[in-house]
């Protein structure tokens, strides 16, 4: 385009100056783009050796027994989710179809981490100290061997997607709660899938951003999620397990041993007999601290501590979190008026 | 030239050259759109989209368990308006937030409803006008253009975000348009954004299966994703306390593949707009407010986006001639009310002949007998039953029809007049033994699941019965066993399909039953309008559901014990749909026969025919096959 223009207006007496000027778009030009952004296949590439192919043994009756991983040393240090899989010897299959057994480093459960480790050398690896924060918004790119369709030396699949949200993972296997409820990277790709657990996210130049966590529900909507664990909290657990700290509680919710009680407050609700009953005050009782706070027979308890209350289970949940001796702050909800308030349980 | 001037003339070249990569960068970035253009978009849009959060309510929707998990809508007007996808409400709550973004937790109240877009409008009193969106319009969407959904329900702080591109306009009978980003419970009722930030649509649940409020929640995530344009005079009407429901036109179309046949009027409803305007049985709509309509789904297309009480020209051809009329299109069409002759017909190569004759019915007291041929209705011939239904299907009850029979060589003319079809077990009905036979077994095509069949010797047709046992009954041989001496008697043919799951019938079996009874139909001589399907306890819920699935072929189902689907629950009587229900309490339990007098009721206001029966468990198979025998009545 600058040059068809050029051309117009320049006298063919300047043709060299217009040859240096061409010259120059065409090489800087060039590093510019590779600088910039390199192509998506050269991203893919890139990233490609890092990734390994996670066999176990046997597995349990119709569950799959393998999964993803990827290297983070470059003398074969090797992330990946804490399994069943690990259970039995443990292949592990290259990018270029080599393969080795590997020994496992240690795991930490409440992370559901692993370390295993293999014999290389001068091995392409995601450096945890360059590695990105996902953002909502950011483009992602997820490496994994979902559902094993990466036979022998086939690579790794590739999606691409964007980072959804970032919260605090509040999930489900089955019916037990997951163990891991730190920050969870949801993307909007289909990226838990089975097998696909310990695979890579990266950001669209290739950097690593987080590890692609095992399959598990929503516990507050009971849909699917598609998430990753961001990678400072992957470095965060594979230092643990490196210095053998593995049983480190994380400071998720401890539970009180004496929470408060609708009882100690002096309140009885309506029977709880459908599956999500309103939280309704049917009695409030003489000298208790909830009638000395003016609450009454017939309000709805719709806040406590500023959340939403959904139902009588959603309500008695959130106080067996809070200690007997804590404050408590409610929002009612009488006829059309939304009344504050705060009470402290009776003293022993 | 001095050697000076080329430097800087190269050196002009290197910046010019700079400006040209970053634009080629951009270039690049369209094929995954730049991260920049997404938060651009995003932080346009962020202060009109709104958390609602629920108390109380259900715990499932239409068969999908929902939480109260917090939703996603959006401002629509600042003084609190907010819209959002009905299906966030559908649990009915007890109380509903609205947490705007800097606002606290106001509550809501329900304004008005979309129920053809399935979108409700809710009312908050905000202490500061809230952001209004730019809203896009319809006409200026263009497939392949990105497109971005947002939600406000995993993070109140910030939105959640999915990208993808319009992947359609027009879809859902031109009510929504059709996106790939991930779109589920996270994003429903909030907005789909171009890259500008302008909303687009809001993201509701659609099928072009069924406009239930939760049909459609089962492709949350899978790349299929609808959004519902919002229209400025749409809105007026719901900010003005008005509810919206879909326009009925009321007619029933001669054949049912509306991608292949032309529309070609069956039936019109007796008080529908349809009839109302003068439209009949044989017109072919043409047109449909000045647009062609050759095919059926043409004719859907056309007016499914319409509201009740809105108006629209109809151009329709009968006898070779082009006629027009205005239709008032209405909220419900009522059930229609079958009539019939008070006779049982089958087809025979002579003809259609009269089997039997109801001792009290019209066509008794007009003198109708046994062995007579039916050949003509009001003037129209008559040579099969499903002439016979068709004619039946635009004659209301109580009307005065004129029949021709053949009795012998004579033809006879006799008038009666029609009463409403009944399910009612009739008594002095003989049937037609049949000889004994083998269980076979049948497969479908790639289907895991088994069925076995018993087909009865004859040279008749028989009637067919599909029965749905306990899930994970797997010994046909035994369930045949206590059915098979009444089979014989009747000539019925019993299917006893089996579920995969050894606890439940599973919906995604529906169409392996569909198939297999129609395997069955095409290799067995069997009677069209003697087909039921039926099943005890749960094995009958799931017939409630085989039996909604194909209406034109499933003319009766039989709920032993049993209650239907509360999806079935939504189905209504309809002229080109004859269909009968046989409800049998075997189980001498209070409770139950509560719930089947429950759903006996149901099927009554619906107008659909339907009797319930109370007998001992052995009595079953006796009861169901002498009933199967009647149901070609007429």
């Amino acid at each position: 385009m600058f040059c068809t223009m050029a051309r117009k207006r320049m006298a063919s007496s300047k043709r060299k100056i217009l040859w240096g000027v061409c010259l120059a778009i065409v090489c800087v030009g060039n590093i510019g783009l590779h600088a910039q952004t390199r192509s998506l296949p050269d991203v893919i590439e890139s990233v490609q050796p890092k990734m390994v192919k996670i066999f176990g043994g046997g597995g349990l009756r119709r569950l799959e027994s393998w999964q993803t991983g990827f290297f983070i040393s470059n003398d074969g240090l090797i992330v990946t989710v804490w399994s069943y899989v690990l259970d039995s010897e443990t292949t592990v299959v290259l990018s270029d179809g080599r393969r080795a057994t590997a020994e496992l480093l240690g795991y930490h459960p409440q992370y559901e981490l692993a370390l295993l480790k293999i014999d290389v050398q001068d091995q392409p690896f995601f450096n945890p100290d360059t590695s990105v924060r996902g953002v909502p918004g950011a483009t992602v790119l997820a490496f994994s061997n979902l559902y094993g369709v990466a036979n022998g030396n086939e690579q790794c699949s590739v999606q691409t997607g964007v980072v959804s949200a970032l919260v605090p993972l509040n999930a489900r296997r089955g019916n037990r709660r997951t163990s891991y409820q730190g920050p969870a990277m949801v993307v909007d790709a289909i990226t838990n899938n089975p097998g696909a657990a310990g695979g890579a996210v990266t950001n669209r130049q290739g950097r690593w951003m987080g590890l692609i966590g095992r399959e598990s529900r929503s516990t507050e909507s009971d849909l699917w999620l598609n998430y990753a664990i961001p990678a400072a909290q992957v470095t965060m657990a594979m230092d643990l397990i490196l210095a053998g700290k593995t049983s480190d509680k994380l400071s998720v919710d401890r539970k009180p041993t004496e929470p408060i009680t609708l009882a100690l407050i002096g309140l009885v609700m309506v029977p709880n007999v459908v599956a999500r009953t309103p939280p309704f005050i049917d009695q409030v009782s003489a000298g208790g601290a909830a009638e000395r706070a003016g609450l009454r027979k017939d309000d709805l308890i719709v806040e406590v501590g500023g959340k939403v209350t959904t139902s009588f289970n959603d309500l008695q949940t959130r106080l067996r979190q809070l200690d007997r001796d804590a404050q408590v702050t409610l929002m009612v909800q009488r006829g059309d008026e939304f009344i504050n308030v705060t009470l402290q349980a009776n003293q022993r | 030239m001095t050697a000076q001037k080329i430097l800087v003339a190269s050196m002009i070249g290197i910046l010019v050259c700079m400006a040209t990569s970053l634009s080629l960068t951009a270039q690049v970035a369209v094929e995954l759109p730049a991260q920049s253009a997404i938060r651009n978009a995003m932080a346009k849009v962020n202060q009109s989209i709104v958390q609602i959060e629920t108390i109380g309510g259900r715990d499932s929707v239409g068969g999908m368990r929902v939480t109260n998990q917090p939703r996603t809508g959006v401002v629509v007007g600042s003084e609190g308006w907010v819209i959002t996808a009905s299906f966030n409400l559908a649990h009915e709550p007890t109380t509903i937030f609205v947490r705007a973004p800097n606002e606290q937790r106001l509550p809501a109240s329900v304004v008005s409803i979309d129920h053809s877009r399935k979108l409700t409008l809710l009312k908050i009193e905000p202490g500061q006008p809230l952001m209004e969106p730019v809203l896009i319009r319809r006409n200026q969407l263009a497939v392949g253009q990105a497109a971005i959904a947002v939600g406000r329900s995993l993070d109140w702080q910030n939105p959640n975000v999915s990208i993808g591109i319009i992947s359609a306009l027009r879809r859902i009978w031109d009510r929504a348009i059709q996106t790939d980003a991930a779109v589920s419970p996270h994003n429903f009722g909030g907005p789909l954004v171009d890259l500008n930030g302008r909303v687009m649509g809001i993201l509701v649940p659609m099928s072009p299966q069924g406009d239930e409020v939760s049909d459609g929640t089962d492709w949350y995530d899978s790349g299929i994703g609808f959004a519902v344009p919002l229209e400025p005079a749409v809105l007026q009407q719901m900010l003005a306390g008005k509810s919206l429901w879909r326009g009925q036109l009321g007619v029933t179309f001669k054949e049912e593949a509306g991608y292949a046949s032309r529309p070609i009027i069956a039936a019109c409803s007796g008080n529908s707009p349809a009839a109302r305007s003068g439209l009949q049985k044989g017109d072919e709509i043409r047109q449909v407010d000045g647009l062609p309509t050759s095919l059926v789904n043409q004719v859907r297309h056309a007016i499914g986006a319409r509201y009740a009480g809105e108006e629209i020209a109809i151009s329709y051809l009968r006898n070779n001639e082009m006629m027009n009329t205005t239709v008032v299109l209405a909220k419900k069409i009522e059930p229609w009310r079958h009539a019939m002759l008070g006779l049982l017909a089958e087809s025979t190569a002579d003809g259609l002949t009269i089997g039997h004759v109801f001792s009290t019915g019209p066509a008794a007291i007009a003198g109708i007998k046994v062995g007579d041929r039916l050949i003509g209705i009001n003037g129209n011939p008559i040579a099969s039953q499903k002439d016979l239904e068709s004619e039946l299907m635009n004659l209301a009850v109580g009307s005065r029809i004129s029949v021709a029979v053949l009795r012998g060589e004579k033809q006879q003319r006799i008038d009666l007049s029609l009463v409403a079809l009944s399910a009612e077990r009739k008594d002095g009905v003989t049937w037609k033994a049949a000889g004994g036979s083998e269980l076979i077994s049948l497969k479908v095509a790639e289907s895991p699941n088994v069925c076995h069949g018993y087909f009865p010797q004859s040279e008749t047709p028989s009637a067919m019965l599909m029965w749905l046992g306990e899930p994970g009954e797997s010994d046909a041989e035994a369930t045949l066993a206590t059915w098979k001496a009444w089979c014989d008697k009747t000539n019925t043919a019993l299917l006893i399909p089996q579920s995969l799951d050894e606890k439940r019938w599973n919906r995604d079996e529906l169409e392996f039953l569909n198939k297999v009874a129609a395997e069955a139909r095409q290799q067995f001589n069997v009677d069209a309008f003697r087909l039921a399907v039926g099943g005890q306890s749960t094995g009958g819920t799931m017939a409630s559901l085989v039996a909604m699935s194909q209406r034109s072929t499933w003319r009766g189902l039989v709920l032993v014990n049993s209650s239907a689907s509360t999806s079935v629950a939504q189905y209504q009587s309809e002229p080109k749909q004859r269909q009968m229900v046989l409800i049998v309490d075997a189980s001498a339990k209070a409770k139950t026969a509560q719930q089947l007098e429950r759903w006996r009721k149901h099927f009554q206001e619906q107008m659909m025919p339907v009797v319930l029966l109370k007998t001992d468990p052995s009595d079953v198979p006796e009861i169901v096959t002498q009933w199967l025998s009647q149901l070609s009545r007429f």
